[in-house]
């Protein structure tokens, strides 16, 4: 989609020198992306506000020792300067907890994202341009995947099978969750295809793999980049959910541990003291859908060649 | 330069599949174009035009289908034969076409430049500043700038420089066989005028084989070498221009012209042809097509199909034609 032009113009046959300069500021994508960023506050926000969590994730763990330091002198400490956000159960530092726990929920996010937005991506595109037998059948098995309610089959397949890791999480979690993504790309695709400018494409000769990969799908871009944002959310619910109800083994720091533990252990609903511990990490999950939805709000532009312009 | 290549279409039939079962769009049309001229098809909505472009491409889309015939181009062959890869070859680089309603058929998220090189790649074009070089002097032949058209986006451009940027995609691969399917639609007089004069310059310069497809008489009567009349999927008159416009001999032709409005004298002169013209399923199964409009009807007209009849380089399918020549002197 982008154009990306270098200085000299060597590297692309487009532009001569006379017009490099003005070509490599107009067409380059991620200074659009930037400039549609600044244009509004809250769109920074969201973007430093994902930014923090990414590094959350990626960092976070580092920045601890592998086993948390606990305290027997502060259990359910008040939040002090030490433990801006209290201490748990043992006395660990919660903040630590949420840092720590982060890179679980936002890996499983993350792997649910992309299989969600790849399988339905993939699937409504092929059944909207084959049309037709493939068509039926692809959605017959779509409505399929959208009749089954996700949470009672995720508490049954708890039942028979232990998730191990976040990345397994995720694969259920996507396996689960398409159905929605592949009906919209469809239906999208069915109105693009009919378009003029696919029409041409075909009787310019240009493949039927170019056709779909570089002419529809970009038309679709910032509706399928604001589902896989969404459907970070999506997954980051459906997993706190499934380790706050307690059917999954606690194996390892994460935040719908925390808010199992602050409640059935540290009755966070009837005494003050295990409130901090419960609010952590409910104010960590609300803080990133926020910096999600912020940013969703500026996809439109960023993929829209004439609203990315100045 | 290569000469211009021959476009022979023989008995070429075209179905839709509709609940009704498959009617004929196009039917059993014999059409030759000479090399080196620019042919023009005229005709009502529905009359085939834009399928018989397409057929050209072998290009006609479900639930449309080609029954039979053949479409001969020389240097291809049966472009009705092709299919897969050699087809898809063939379209841009060896058959140009220039879209109905061009203005849309450029892909907003891109810049021309960009999706000029998607066509080049796509036809393995190797040297992609030569394609590029190539692009930019077509534009500025059609008097735009070249560089700056190139680095647009389409929302950057207007309808007639969209129009001219179709043209040049399908030049650039150096087609020798271009279809301009309604070239002219939608644009104001002035561009009209000036994309049917490249258009004319266009070919000559490059020793092209051109269809234009439209429903506009005066275009076609400016930029066309010869004609051909469509009605109801078939070719109901074909000839050099000058003689069908001048003397049509089959009743459509001459209530097509006497259905266009004369910029001097009384407007009111213009008179419509009766009657709606037919859709696929209207259609008469057995004897003359366009019988029931016809103010020459006769009883042979409703069982017997009208045969082509040549003389002097023109032909007409009409049984009252050959024995009355009307003359139209009064058009220009």
């Amino acid at each position: 989609m982008t154009v990306i032009i270098n200085p000299e113009g060597v590297g692309d046959p487009l532009t001569g020198p006379a017009t490099t300069t003005r070509a490599t500021l107009r067409r380059n994508f991620w200074r659009g992306v930037w400039r549609v960023m600044r244009r509004k506050p809250s769109r920074m926000a969201g973007v430093a506000i994902v930014a923090l969590f990414a590094l959350m994730g990626v960092f976070g763990p580092l920045l601890y020792p592998g086993h948390l330091p606990r305290d027997d002198n502060a259990l359910y400490a008040a939040p002090s300067l030490a433990h801006p956000f209290g201490t748990d159960f043992e006395g660990t530092d919660v903040l630590a907890l949420v840092v720590t726990g982060a890179r679980y929920v936002l890996l499983t996010g993350l792997a649910t994202a992309l299989i969600t937005v790849a399988l339905g991506t993939a699937i409504g595109l092929f059944a909207g341009f084959r049309r037709g037998r493939w068509d039926t059948a692809l959605m017959r098995l779509t409505d399929m995947n959208l009749a089954i309610p996700g949470l009672p089959l995720l508490l049954v397949l708890s039942t028979v099978w232990k998730f191990t890791g976040p990345l397994e999480m995720g694969l259920v979690l996507g396996l689960l969750g398409w159905g929605g993504i592949a009906r919209a790309v469809r239906s999208q695709t069915l109105s693009l295809r009919e378009r003029g400018f696919i029409e041409a494409a075909r009787g310019l000769g240009l493949p039927t793999t170019h056709i779909i990969g570089r002419e529809l799908l970009p038309g679709m871009a910032p509706y399928i980049a604001m589902n896989m944002l969404i459907a970070v959310t999506g997954a980051v619910y459906a997993q706190v959910g499934l380790f706050f109800l307690g059917v999954l083994p606690f194996e390892s720091n994460n935040w719908g541990v925390m808010l199992n533990l602050a409640v059935f252990n540290g009755g966070a609903l009837t005494t003050p003291a295990a409130l901090p511990y419960l609010l952590a990490p409910l104010l960590a999950i609300l803080l990133l859908t926020l910096g999600i939805v912020l940013i969703v709000d500026a996809m439109d532009e960023i993929f829209n060649p004439r609203l990315r312009e100045e | 330069m290569t000469p211009p290549p021959e476009v022979r279409i023989k008995d070429l039939t075209v179905v839709y599949r509709t609940p009704a079962g498959e009617l004929p769009a196009v039917s059993r049309v014999d059409l030759t174009l000479s090399p080196g001229t620019i042919t023009g098809v005229v005709g009502e909505s529905g009359s085939g035009k834009s399928t018989l472009a397409l057929s050209l491409l072998n290009a006609v889309q479900p639930p449309g289908r080609i029954a039979g015939g053949s479409v001969e181009i020389d240097g291809l062959g049966d472009v009705l034969r092709l299919g897969g890869e050699s087809l898809r070859r063939t379209r841009g680089s060896r058959i140009g076409y220039v879209f109905q309603a061009a203005q849309n058929s450029l892909n907003p998220l891109k810049t021309i430049g960009g999706q000029l090189l998607d066509l080049g790649r796509s036809h393995e074009v190797d040297d992609l500043r030569g394609l590029v070089r190539e692009a930019k002097d077509l534009l500025a032949r059609m008097g735009m700038d070249g560089a700056r058209v190139l680095d647009s986006y389409q929302h950057e451009l207007s309808g007639g420089m969209r129009q001219r940027v179709g043209i040049m995609l399908a030049l650039v691969l150096n087609a020798k066989v271009v279809v301009l399917d309604e070239p002219t639609t939608a644009l104001d007089m002035i561009t009209q005028a000036t994309i049917l004069r490249i258009v004319r310059e266009i070919h000559e310069e490059r020793g092209l084989t051109t269809l234009v497809i439209t429903h506009d008489v005066g275009a076609v009567a400016e930029v066309a070498d010869t004609l051909a009349v469509m009605y109801g999927g078939r070719v109901v008159e074909h000839g050099p221009v000058t003689d069908v416009l001048g003397s049509p001999e089959h009743p459509y032709t001459q209530g097509l012209i006497r259905a266009i409005p004369r910029l001097t004298g009384d407007i009111s002169l213009a008179r419509a042809l009766p009657g709606r013209p037919p859709t696929l399923g209207t259609l008469p199964v057995g004897g003359c097509v366009f019988r029931e409009r016809c103010e020459r009807r006769m009883e042979v007209c409703e069982t017997v199909e009208p045969a082509r009849t040549d003389h002097d380089g023109r032909s007409v399918a009409c049984h009252a034609a050959p024995l009355t020549p009307a003359k139209h002197k009064e058009f220009v």
